[in-house]
């Protein structure tokens, strides 16, 4: 294993002493020399944890090539058991010439929105999914996009007994194909008119060996389970002018699983979205409705393993932190979500816009549960986001965010325990900048809320210099309970960034598209350090 | 070559779909099973709304398995599924050791078992669609151990006596279980059932989380004493062997009724009334608004049944309340009275006398219940 690494590398290095070759890569770590608190409920059996990535990749008229080292023997906390290891996560060879493009090794994808199939690496929430196999892609004709992907799809390190160079793979496979036609590139009235026009259609099918789950004890029976797994998306998108419209359907057939509590009712989701927008007004409005549509290349799978698809979760993902407090995450079971958006941007010298110009955003986000028929919706809220937000450069040197958010979550639906919770949160964000070298940014939040813990304050000073050096001091007060607050200093120059903190934090949810992972709490001295050429 | 590759993918992609019609979705199978017993690791809480789909099958398990399987539901408070639902609390210290050993995170999804202690697919976690399969194929394995538990129960006083036959040295670990506990527990459709019955609660590590060496064919002792949290009527003793890789190899479980008093009278202060009982009362308070004496002793009782209850007085220039649960009855100054009372387990009791007239009093009140001795208590005041 050590020596095909040193292997490669040798070949990385070998093949850049062509002239038409570039190298590219990054390195990221990230870590934690934890403390107990008892108070925290925060408890390290090993002193630093710490997850690592070392990425390079080779581009060349006609090759490309890549591969990411990772180690996490004792990875930072609330990923799965499985996620520790060390090994090459990630390997691939691509050859393209003229039409053709084929890769071999891990590769990801994504067909449309991601209902059948969604490939991806997302380092925050433990996710990396690709198949190891090939991907073929072809653009034979002008407008004509076909792919075929197939491969047996990643999970963690050793979470089965099919490891190689130390990955581990669901027993079965995974085998894929989309076809898109952008219809407006054989048409010039079409493209004189501004006008496109999408269709796209893809095939996903998994393929998974026998399990045995006991349907009942007495007569003694198993289920009789699908070992061939099918899913299949079509989707339109049409551009006129300034206006788009996306729909996009997508169908499972059977796939009992233990997430489904071994249902063989077909999953489906529809997704219709409207967008407009002219300089300064855009205006978006979506509309979501999913059943059992979860699609593992494991049936026994929970959490984030195994997943081939991705439903997104029409919510917003807040970067504040009492607005990202109580962040949702979709579900696979089913549900309907509304989102709408309008974004206005005043000119500059106007009465509104200011001498620089004012952004107000408004954003409207409802999910609910599935009721009876097609149409039906449950009383049920799952959760309801609204939040207005000002951007507004006030003078030549100051800036203001504000948000006011209005939000309900259900936390039992969502975390499986807990109440259904009503926030008001208020937020306010102010940048100063004192001269080229010299800014500062200080954030003042509150969450007013009769459920769960309370009230919650939040506070944020940081001062940024020479465009290389942060200081940042963070606290986040629950009223009547407990103090969280960080304390931190960010080095960045040339593409080195490290940073450096003190942080004392709550158990929460980190989420991102409606995919979340637990993250329990922590105290000690995290260490970040990332690093891109 | 261009109408080869899509010629070849559609083709590729034809038969890659599989329908099961609703008549074919099970399969008959033929399970025998050996003589081996299973232990099935429950962990649970009262937030996790899918956990009483996994009591259920647990219950299907060990109706079809019977005494093969032993089944604990352990309730980790380093999960979030755990925390108490108003005042229902069902954690123990040592549910949580035995959850991080198996690599339990605040984040392992629940419900979740383990079982045998063992890794299946490199976790020990399975879900519980998988229970059932992966217990039927334990119990198929060779039976290296058994172990035989005798348990007497004594003012709540326990004695275990464990006998074990093996070839090899194994560890015992003995665990006190209740079931038939009435709480609260959040259910499938997301409310709050606070009439739920939990069964198989891990309550205590009684020799410790990791027990006791025990030779082997050896033989243990061990004498416990019982909280009064539990209700012994609802208890029993779990009994496991380990080897050395910490791998259940026998399990085993006894109740207690049989071995317990059906009929319990007990005084705050005082302890278990089990023969008959005087109590000379003297200081006794003046009550300012009566200013008379009075006196008042409280207690618990467990039974099930009716139990009837005489009031004998010497002197009736007393008067006197006798309450057994919700329900109270006054005196009708006749210097003999009886009573009864329908007791459903554990009830409390108190009686409150006043006295009138300076005088010698004897109150004797006596405690009959179905085939126990009658036990009473008797109360002598000289009022001066």
């Amino acid at each position: 294993m050590k020596k095909c690494i040193i292997v490669i590398l040798l070949c990385f290095c070998a093949l850049t002493s062509f002239a038409d070759v570039s190298l590219n890569g990054g390195i990221q770590h990230d870590g934690l020399f934890g403390f107990n608190d008892q108070a925290l409920n925060a408890n390290y059996d090993f002193p630093y944890l710490s997850n690592t990535y070392l990425n390079l990749g080779m581009q060349s008229t006609y090759v490309a090539a890549g591969l990411r080292l990772e180690l996490m023997p004792k990875p930072l906390q609330g990923y799965e058991t499985s996620f520790a290891g060390a090994g090459v996560g990630n390997l691939f060879v691509q050859a393209n010439y003229k039409w053709l493009r084929l890769t071999l090794g891990d590769v990801y994808a994504q067909y449309g929105s991601g209902f059948v199939l969604r490939l991806y690496e997302d380092r925050a929430l433990g996710i990396d999914n690709s198949l190891r196999g090939a991907k073929l892609e072809l653009t034979p004709f002008r407008g004509i996009n076909i792919e075929a992907i197939g491969g047996k799809q990643r999970v963690y390190w050793n979470c089965y007994d099919n490891t190689s160079w130390n990955l581990d793979y669901t027993q079965g496979a995974v085998v894929g194909g989309n076809m898109e036609l952008q219809i407006d590139q054989w048409s010039n009235t079409m493209q004189e008119n501004n006008i496109g026009l999408l269709l796209g259609a893809s095939y996903v099918s998994r393929y998974q060996p026998m399990d045995t789950i006991i349907a009942s004890y007495s007569p003694l029976t198993m289920y009789n389970l699908p070992v061939w797994t099918a899913a299949a998306d079509v989707r339109a998108k049409l551009r006129i002018q300034d206006f788009s419209l996306l729909v996009e359907y997508a169908r499972k057939a059977n796939d009992p699983s233990v997430e489904n509590q071994i249902s063989y009712n077909d999953g489906e989701a529809l997704l219709l979205s409207g967008a407009w927008s002219r300089k300064g007004l855009s205006i978006v409005a979506q509309i979501k409705r999913s059943e059992n549509m979860s699609f593992r290349s494991d049936r026994m799978a929970r959490g984030n393993a195994a997943m081939i698809n991705y439903l997104p979760a029409f919510t917003t993902t807040h970067t504040y932190a009492l607005a990202a407090l109580y962040p949702y995450a979709t579900q696979t079971l089913g549900e309907w979500a509304w989102q709408g958006e309008v974004r206005y941007t005043a000119k500059k010298n106007t009465p509104f816009g200011g001498k620089y110009g004012t952004t107000l955003n408004l954003n409207f986000a409802h999910v609910r549960g599935l009721g009876k028929g097609w149409f039906g919706v449950s009383e049920q809220p799952y959760y309801t986001d609204v939040h207005l937000e000002l951007h507004k450069r006030c003078s030549q040197n100051w800036w203001i965010n504000a948000m006011y958010m209005y939000q309900t979550y259900n936390q039992t639906v969502v975390e499986g325990h807990g109440d259904l919770i009503r926030a008001n949160i208020f937020v306010a964000d102010v940048k100063y900048k004192v001269s080229d070298n010299v800014s500062m940014r200080a954030e003042a939040q509150y969450l007013f809320s009769r459920q769960a813990e309370g009230q919650w304050v939040f506070g944020l000073y940081e001062l940024a210099l020479w465009q290389k050096l942060t200081f940042t001091l963070s606290d986040m007060f629950n009223i009547g309970g407990e103090n969280y607050w960080q304390a931190g200093a960010t080095y960045q120059t040339a593409g080195h960034r490290l940073q450096v903190s003190y942080v004392r934090q709550r158990a929460g949810y980190n989420c991102t598209g409606g995919v979340c992972r637990y993250v329990p709490a922590q105290k000690g001295f995290s260490l970040n350090y990332t690093y891109n050429f | 070559m261009k109408k080869f590759i899509f010629a070849y993918l559609s083709i590729a992609f034809l038969a890659a779909c599989q329908v099961i019609p609703e008549d074919k979705r099970t399969i008959a199978i033929d399970q025998k099973t050996g003589e081996a017993t299973v232990l099935l690791t429950e962990f649970t809480g009262v937030g996790c709304v899918n956990c009483p789909n996994a009591a259920q099958e647990a219950e299907k398990l060990k109706q079809t398995l019977g005494n093969q399987l032993v089944v604990v539901a352990m309730h980790p408070a380093s999960n979030p599924f755990t925390k108490a639902v108003e005042e229902y609390d069902y954690t123990a210290p040592a549910a949580d050791e035995y959850y991080r050993y198996f690599q339990g995170t605040p984040s392992t999804p629940f419900p979740t078992g383990v079982i045998n202690f063992m890794k299946i697919d490199d976790s020990y976690f399975q879900d519980y669609t998988a229970w059932g399969n992966n217990i039927l194929k334990q119990l198929n394995q060779k039976s290296e151990a058994s172990l035989d538990m005798d348990v007497n129960l004594q003012n709540r006083k326990l004695t275990i006596e464990t006998k074990v036959q093996s070839e090899r040295e194994y560890s015992l670990l003995l665990w006190l279980v209740e079931s038939n506990i009435n709480g609260a527990q959040m259910m499938p459709d997301g409310s709050l059932n606070t009439d739920y019955i939990h069964n198989h609660v891990f309550r205590e590590a009684l020799n410790g989380v990791w027990g006791e060496k025990i030779q082997a064919n050896g033989f243990a002792t061990g004498e416990y004493d019982m909280s009064n949290k539990y209700d012994l009527n609802n208890c029993a003793i779990v009994g496991v062997l380990l080897d050395d890789d910490k791998q259940v190899v026998a399990v085993n479980e006894i109740s207690f009724p049989d071995q317990q008093t059906k009929f319990l009278f007990s005084i705050n202060g005082i302890g278990d009334i089990t023969n008959d009982t005087v109590i000379e009362v003297s200081n006794v308070q003046i009550n300012p608004l009566t200013k008379r004496p009075e006196i008042e002793l409280h207690g618990m009782l467990a039974y099930e049944g009716t139990l009837k209850i005489n009031i004998d007085r010497d002197n009736s220039d007393s008067d006197d309340q006798f309450c057994c649960g919700d329900k109270c009855t006054s005196t009708n100054w006749e210097k003999h009275q009886e009573m009864s009372f329908s007791i459903n387990g554990i009830s409390s009791w108190f009686t409150h006398v006043a006295f009138d007239q300076p005088a010698e009093y004897t109150i004797r009140y006596t405690l009959n219940a179905d085939s126990e001795k009658p036990v009473s208590l008797t109360i002598k005041y000289i009022y001066k």
